[in-house]
């Protein structure tokens, strides 16, 4: 049992003092932040970022790890609760905000844990068979492969965030068009850096990321009417055994739908959701309830959204190609910490893979064990005033850019691209794939440029080797695909895009409809 | 007077197209085999510019939404920003950062300057704690 020998090496790594603690200081801080309104996973990750900069680089990969699934967790929390979304847990807000308003808030929220507990787990033991074998496939990629990987990765980003190829793949140029700023790798040319030094090294990964969905996403709520939350604080957390039960088969669909599509690039947990409530409306015991608070409706999506959560490492880890924009945020917070996801990451360091794998289970268990019975006196940061929430969001902002480089000119930075995330939003283009371009688009061009060295500048070389051929295939087809029935669809009716490209409210209906 | 939000959208991007495609002019091409550091994002900045072209011609077709666009809070959030960044390099961070909630507190809807004040205060007393308890070095005073 060769998994079994990894991960029980993966768990002597995982299970010392330090690893536990920064795992559980991850999951802790992660919930907590990502319970603020306006701070998703993309935001919390890119604000946290800084402070696993001088930690070692296991403990830093488990801590961001940690902090990535809290961050998730908390999520669910505040759509269940004020039914306040970010991307990830849109479906959360239906059934989830239903219980709330039944006062069932304790149930949904143990519920969800529980849920998350079962599909991490699940999702841990398939990272932990299909990485290995997948990265000796990867081994035999060449740049063409990653050239033809990375537009499938474009497209199918786009494709599943905006809904509109066009919108999301001019959001992904634009990513690769801003990774492109500073010095170049080949020649040392400075490009676009339009003559300022803190330029000259690109533009900072936490600027980026935290102008666009940190400083944007506040201003967005800011634009919003205050919402105030129908929970008034009193929670039962423990289930009776027969809604225990009723938690248990939906939990395990929404782990193989989660398992599943969290593998496909463009995938993770949003799609996943989506999938694992549609599923549970079709096969459910109890699906005439669904939409209106049942466990199932937020059990499913729970469990699917951890489970992709998760196997959405695989791509990242065993190819070196992130497949969402949180997983290339990710990437750069590895490489940043000094590992290079990709083929040979679990070769060169099986004791951060494996301890890695170990510790994300470890982290499910902290969320179940701590962080579910301690959601209640979390809950008390929604007693604080949206008014006095947002400017110290807005200061540990400015610290954590800060802290980066030490460099005040990084707030500019930070702040440009506030304004630029603002416009984009009520542009409504989605900054999501922006980030993956931005984190892809030196892949690349470095793969493009080596591909077109090897074959003495023949384009002709993408479709002669058999793999980027295919996949350039899909990709061809899938666009096709997108622009006829995109046009058809529009010939026959013409609505207009929705207000809101990201974070919208599903209105009850539209989630009834979702299932067709 | 509404602006078409998908024009104003292929609009932009046709901008930044222009923007990067214009000084890729500048850098060396290459060839494509030997593909020089202008190369790749004049590539990526005509691509660009094709698909806002769409977007453009698509609003032609189909009439997009009206551009709803609220300009008071992302300014004050960003002037907040900017005189944090200008009062911390030149005079100091705590000032810069009691501004900088004062100014953006202003966007909220119930604003109280007493309350802004306190959470001046707060936010103020943890950087000296992050400062003296954890060591970062904010340029503080």
């Amino acid at each position: 049992m060769d998994i079994l020998s990894n991960l029980s090496f993966g768990f002597s790594h995982a299970l010392t003092l330090n690893n536990l603690l920064f795992c559980a200081a991850g999951c802790t801080i992660g919930t907590l932040v990502g319970l603020l309104p306006g701070l998703g996973p993309l935001a919390t990750i890119s604000l946290l970022l800084p402070l696993t900069y001088s930690l070692p680089t296991d403990g830093a990969l488990i801590m961001l790890a940690g902090i990535y699934y809290g961050a998730q967790y908390g999520d669910n929390v505040s759509a269940i609760t004020m039914r306040m979304p970010h991307a990830s847990s849109i479906i959360a807000c239906i059934d989830g905000y239903e219980m709330t308003l039944k006062g069932k808030t304790g149930l949904a929220l143990f519920t969800a844990g529980i849920s998350s507990f079962i599909g991490g787990t699940i999702a841990t033991i398939v990272l932990a068979s299909l990485a290995p074998p997948l990265s000796q496939v990867a081994l035999m990629f060449g740049p063409t492969e990653y050239c033809a990987l990375v537009l499938l990765g474009f497209l199918c980003v786009s494709l599943v965030t905006t809904g509109s190829v066009l919108d999301g793949l001019s959001m992904c140029l634009v990513g690769v068009l801003l990774g492109l700023v500073g010095t170049d790798v080949n020649t040392g040319t400075l490009r676009f850096t339009m003559g300022l030094p803190s330029l000259y090294d690109g533009i900072a990964l936490v600027s980026l990321s935290l102008g666009c969905f940190g400083i944007a996403e506040i201003t967005k709520n800011l634009d919003k009417d205050q919402q105030t939350s129908p929970f008034r604080g009193k929670i039962k957390l423990m289930p009776s055994w027969t809604e225990f039960k009723r938690i248990i088969p939906s939990a395990l669909r929404g782990s193989a739908a989660g398992s599943l599509l969290g593998l496909l690039p463009g995938g993770g947990p949003v799609i996943a959701q989506f999938a694992a409530y549609a599923v549970d409306k079709k096969f459910s015991k109890y699906r005439d309830e669904i939409g209106q608070g049942a466990i199932e409706g937020v059990a499913g999506q729970a469990a699917a959204d951890e489970a992709a959560a998760r196997t959405s490492f695989i791509p990242l880890m065993s190819i070196g190609i992130p497949e969402n924009a949180v997983m290339a945020l990710m990437m750069a917070a590895f490489i940043i910490n000094g590992i290079k996801p990709g083929p040979t990451m679990i070769a060169d360091h099986p004791d951060l893979f494996w301890g890695l794998v170990a510790s994300m289970w470890i982290g499910n268990l902290f969320l179940v064990v701590l962080n579910v019975p301690l959601v209640r006196y979390w809950l008390t940061v929604f007693k604080i005033p949206y008014s006095a929430l947002f400017p110290s969001i807005l200061f540990f902002c400015c610290v954590g850019t800060y802290s980066v480089n030490n460099s005040l000119d990084d707030i500019y930075t930070t702040a440009f691209f506030g304004v630029l995330g603002y416009i984009f939003f009520r542009l409504s283009l989605d900054p999501a794939p922006l980030m993956l371009g931005f984190i892809l688009g030196p892949i690349l061009e470095e793969n493009f440029r080596r591909a077109m060295l090897l074959s003495h500048g023949s384009f002709a070389t993408f479709i002669e080797h058999p793999i980027s051929g295919g996949i350039l295939g899909i990709v061809a087809l899938i666009f096709a695909w997108q622009m006829v029935s995109g046009l058809l669809a529009r010939r026959r009716q013409d609505k207009g895009p929705s207000d809101e490209p990201r974070g919208k409210l599903p209105s009850a209906p539209t989630a009834k409809t979702y299932q067709a | 007077m509404t602006i078409d939000r998908d024009l104003a959208k292929g609009l932009s991007l046709l901008a930044i197209a222009l923007f990067f495609g214009l000084q890729a002019r500048f850098y060396p091409l290459g060839t494509l085999g030997r593909a020089g550091p202008g190369m790749f994002p004049l590539v990526i900045s005509a691509l660009l510019f094709l698909v806002g072209f769409a977007i453009v011609v698509r609003t032609r077709i189909i009439k997009g939404d009206g551009l709803a666009f609220k300009a008071k809070n992302i300014a004050l959030v960003a002037a907040g920003l900017l005189s944090f960044v200008l009062l911390s390099e030149h005079l100091n961070m705590l000032v810069g950062l009691v501004v900088m909630v004062l100014m953006t507190s202003y966007a909220a809807s119930d604003f109280k300057l007493s309350r802004a004040l306190a959470l001046g205060a707060v936010l103020a007393s943890v950087a000296l704690a992050m400062r003296l308890g954890l060591g970062v070095q904010l340029p503080l005073y």
